[in-house]
């Protein structure tokens, strides 16, 4: 896979990533879960960051940048501030699995790229009410 | 998205280069035969790495953190190592966040430096894993 491959991929997990935490925002409360609310608008802006730059930079490479879909699927229901705070971290999780997958993809710049968003989505999990783990983004080592 | 088999980290590497060349194309017909195969750079990449985690493990240890040894010790399993008995003889006293941000930094630019895609994933990770005890230290 070339790294322009990888990058469409991962601009796709952005993608789903800031369609889903819109609807988590959507679904908080400002004024009675504060916390959350700011957990869950700072995760926005990461992402669409993120995605942003990734689009950025996949036309500097003269590539089409990957399309959003028109929806994604929200799993479970997203009531209760444990729901959405649990939806929240299933995105950090599956972001930071993409984020190592690209890790193993790339070289230079765009690997360093890839650590910093580890590093910065695994951080993230514990805003969401996450606990640390042993091997953020890299599954099959967690039972080590 | 692959997913690596857990291997000892000598046989991982050397899949980890195998699995380079199959992926770029590159062949060897145009090597020497006869010539001493290059070592492989990842070998001594993993030593250093260990011998980092090492201090860490110690430095862990004496504080009485039992998360970070846990953590240290899952780090070292996976890349098949083990603790180094002595590995800071001299290596400065630091406060145990200033040991881990060295180490979080060390691990970043292992991976990195790291020939192997799946050993730079790896040790990628252990940052992160070392990032989020920062939050707390």
């Amino acid at each position: 896979m070339s790294e322009t491959d990888a990058l469409q991929t991962t601009l796709a997990a952005e993608h789903a990533a800031v369609y889903v935490y819109g609807v988590l925002g959507g679904r908080t409360s400002r004024s009675a879960e504060r916390a959350t609310y700011d957990a869950i608008s700072s995760a926005y802006d990461a992402h669409r960051a993120r995605r942003d730059q990734l689009a950025g930079d996949l036309r500097d490479a003269g590539a089409d940048p990957v399309a959003a879909e028109a929806a994604y699927e929200v799993a479970g229901p997203i009531v209760t501030v444990d729901q959405i705070t649990r939806a929240a971290r299933a995105v950090e999780e599956s972001c930071a699995a993409t984020y190592s997958w690209l890790v193993a993809e790339t070289t230079a710049d765009l690997r360093h790229w890839a650590i910093q968003a580890l590093n910065e989505t695994a951080v993230r999990v514990l805003t969401l009410r996450g606990t640390p783990e042993t091997f953020p983004g890299v599954g099959e080592y967690a039972d080590r | 998205m692959p997913v690596g088999p857990l291997l000892p980290r000598r046989a991982a590497l050397a899949l980890g280069v195998a699995g380079v060349a199959l992926l770029t194309g590159c062949d060897n017909d145009d090597k020497d035969p006869a010539a001493t195969p290059s070592p492989d750079p990842d070998v001594a990449l993993v030593d250093g790495v260990v011998a980092q985690l090492s201090v860490a493990l110690r430095a862990a240890t004496r504080a009485g953190n039992a998360d970070l040894v846990q953590l240290h010790r899952a780090h070292l399993r996976a890349l098949d190592g083990s603790a180094r008995h002595g590995a800071d003889a001299r290596v400065p006293r630091v406060s145990l966040r200033e040991r881990e941000k060295v180490l979080q930094a060390g691990l970043a630019n292992a991976s990195m430096a790291a020939q192997s895609g799946e050993l730079a994933r790896l040790l990628a990770s252990m940052s992160a894993a070392v990032s989020q005890r920062l939050v707390t230290l």
